[in-house]
């Protein structure tokens, strides 16, 4: 594998131990060769680093496993789920998701992504479905932000959304951006 | 959206005028205009993007009604209740308003509204939205498009001042720039129908007759002829010339294209270049006029010899510090010079740190690791540096140190760990010029780029003679970051090629 193949979640193996990729930007320096530098997190220390790939430069991935899993709940340190084949349950410490965790329903399914039976990251698929639980009136506050205001959705996250969402309105999110995409018409 | 045409009441206003008297018409009553649009809603009123900056609207809470929504461009006529906020004097012809602080606010007393251009969308924008579409409610883009054009006029007045003759040459070219690291965007000049008919286009003709015999570039193809050209990565073949032609200070602002470019918070793949040249000076001088030239930018944006930038001050008052790249190796990394200058002990320190040298193949590999790792990012948080001597391999058209054809007269000057420009003292010599770039054509070819063919043009400039000299080559993009206190380019660039 090289670093044109490398995308968020993916599980390499580097100096010996396995990283997940959180970032990556490719830089094109003008002098020297291209490269792309990388933000890992160690998947046993959690530990973030960041590397630099020779543009071609050889990468091994590592052998990554996708489980259905529906997410349990939640107990303000790890986040538990249930793998829906064998309907066994395990844990992924909430430092190890990050943002996405803000985008997890209890009870929602997801596929986890396991590397020598270690749960290492979470597939979100990239625009999510959420119930607007608290749309405050628009017309309100003395700021100006465009035709803006925040909503909170099921999940407890808040997102930017256009004046006309109320409560109740199913909308449409980009797990990736945590932008607003659309309001569903239901 | 739906009530736009109706007027407001003006019932508060009423009461207070005497009863066998005739209403005073606006004009009368000493009324005034604002025009702007309507970029957040208020309970009594709304917030109207004026020329200086954001006005609270506010109408008679018993007189309001809804005639205009948000993003509608509206005339609102009325009365001032504050005091304009007092714009900031940067230059002569610039101006940046002060942003008011939160407790203040400039308020205006409506008595009417009316919808000049409605806006027919959600008027919702998002943080992923191009920058001009967000600059409708975020005044900091417009104030970083003023900083822009201020950096601009304020490279031009330094060059005025120095005596400097503004040039211009071709974006587009028949061969560009031979650096082994860049590659060039490609078009194609398509001559007129007919063309290649002998007699029909004279001067298409002769052109084509005049293009070195080397290039192959001019075809005809159904009797029209077609030419391979590409957009410049650097203007320095052109400049040249000109100070073959006899000119001694020159400078060109404008813009210059680098394909296969990966975006990123310091690339585009178009930006703006400035770069100027003296003849019968050397790369010293230059490294003079780099300095006085940031200093006098900083002095016209910000007033001060210091600017402040992602959280650091930096003083541009000289003079900087000046460090050759090897006593940065051993300063940054701990690799002393007779390691840096044996290539097989090099590798075996790049290793040593963990890299993978594998990978690494060539010692400009080897040079970038570290230095792009472990230098750049250090450099100019205080104070800008400047970094000079460079590697002789990588810097085909500056001429080698005298004393010692190791390094070669080049030097890049970094603020706040970015690249600012890239200086030469200039080869002036085109037989070695010729073993350069005809060597940096085989690099290329090994690296898998495009091969095009050495520029003759350019040597033979070089044959007629060009006078010792000094040039630089400045991204301007970056320096307007640096004086806009922006970390992305895409925010002082208006159409970002990158969303």
């Amino acid at each position: 594998m090289m670093t044109s193949d490398f995308r968020k979640g993916l599980a390499i193996r580097y100096n010996g131990d396995t990283y997940v990729l959180v970032s990556y930007q490719f830089v094109n320096p003008g002098k020297g060769t291209a490269f792309t530098r990388a933000k890992m997190k160690n998947v046993k220390s959690l530990k973030l680093i960041e590397v630099t790939f020779k543009s071609g430069e050889q990468i091994e991935e590592a052998n990554m496993e996708y489980r259905k899993s529906q997410y349990l709940y939640n107990d303000g340190s790890s986040y538990y789920f249930m793998d829906n084949n064998s309907f066994e349950q395990f844990e992924m410490p909430m430092d190890a998701i990050g943002d996405q965790g803000q985008y997890m329903m209890d009870g929602g399914e997801m596929t986890v992504v396991f590397v020598d039976n270690l749960p290492v990251s979470l597939q979100l698929p990239t625009k999510m479905e959420f119930i607007v639980t608290q749309a405050p009136p628009g017309e309100k506050g003395d700021t100006a932000t465009g035709g803006t205001k925040q909503a909170t959705i099921e999940t407890g996250a808040k997102i930017s959304v256009p004046l006309f969402i109320k409560e109740g309105d199913k909308i449409r999110v980009n797990t990736d951006t945590g932008e607003y995409v659309e309001r569903v018409n239901s | 959206m739906v009530q736009k045409k109706r007027r407001i009441r003006r019932g508060g206003k009423r009461k207070r005028v005497l009863s066998d008297e005739k209403p005073k018409t606006f004009e009368q009553q000493g009324v005034s205009k604002v025009t702007g649009r309507i970029i957040g809603l208020l309970d009594d009123g709304f917030v109207l993007s004026e020329v200086d900056g954001p006005v609270d609207v506010l109408f008679d809470p018993a007189a309001f009604q809804k005639v205009a929504d948000i993003g509608d461009i509206v005339e609102v006529a009325g009365f001032p209740e504050s005091e304009k906020s007092e714009p900031l004097l940067v230059n002569e012809r610039l101006l940046v308003h002060q942003r008011l602080s939160g407790a203040q606010k400039n308020i205006f007393r409506a008595v009417s509204v009316k919808v000049l251009t409605p806006c027919r969308t959600d008027f919702f924008l998002r943080g992923s939205d191009p920058s001009w579409v967000r600059g409708m409610v975020d005044q900091s883009v417009g104030e970083r498009r003023r900083v822009r054009a201020a950096v601009i006029q304020a490279i031009r007045a330094f060059f005025e001042k120095e005596r400097f003759l503004e040039v211009e040459t071709p974006c587009m070219v028949a061969l560009p720039g031979m650096e082994p690291y860049l590659d060039p965007f490609v078009t194609e000049f398509v001559g007129a129908e007919g063309s290649g008919n002998i007699g029909m286009d004279g001067a298409v003709l002769k052109h084509a007759e005049m293009l070195p015999s080397e290039t192959h570039s001019a075809v005809l193809r159904e009797n029209v002829l077609r030419e391979k050209r590409y957009l410049i990565t650097s203007p320095e073949y052109a400049l040249k010339k000109l100070l073959v032609s006899g000119e001694r200070k020159i400078f060109q602002l404008g813009k210059v294209f680098r394909n296969k470019e990966t975006g990123g918070a310091l690339h585009n793949p178009e930006f703006t270049l400035l770069e100027w040249y003296r003849a019968y000076c050397g790369y010293t001088d230059i490294m003079e006029d780099t300095e006085a030239l940031v200093r006098f930018v900083c002095q016209v944006i910000h007033g001060s010899a210091r600017f402040e930038y992602a959280g650091r001050t930096i003083d541009t008052s000289g003079p900087w510090p000046r460090k050759k790249v090897v006593e940065l190796f051993e300063e940054y990394a701990q690799i002393p010079r007779d390691v840096f200058e044996d290539e097989v002990r090099f590798r075996q320190a790049v290793a040593k740190k963990g890299y993978n040298v594998a990978a690494l193949t060539t010692y400009s590999d080897l040079f970038f690791a570290i230095f792009l790792n472990e230098i750049e990012p250090k450099l100019g948080f205080d104070q800008p540096v400047i970094v000079y001597e460079y590697p002789a391999s990588m810097a085909s058209l500056a001429r080698t140190c005298p004393g010692n054809p190791l390094y070669a007269e080049r030097f890049e000057l970094y603020i706040a760990g970015m690249e600012l420009c890239n200086a030469f003292g200039e080869l002036c010599d085109p037989v070695e010029q010729r073993e350069r770039l005809e060597k940096e054509r085989e690099e290329r070819v090994s690296l898998g780029k495009e091969d095009y063919s050495v520029d003759q043009s350019f040597l033979r400039a070089l044959e007629f003679g060009m006078p010792p000299s000094g040039g630089n080559a400045l991204g301007v993009d970056r320096l307007v970051m640096l004086m806009a206190n922006a970390s992305d380019i895409r925010d002082i660039i208006s159409f970002p090629f990158f969303p």
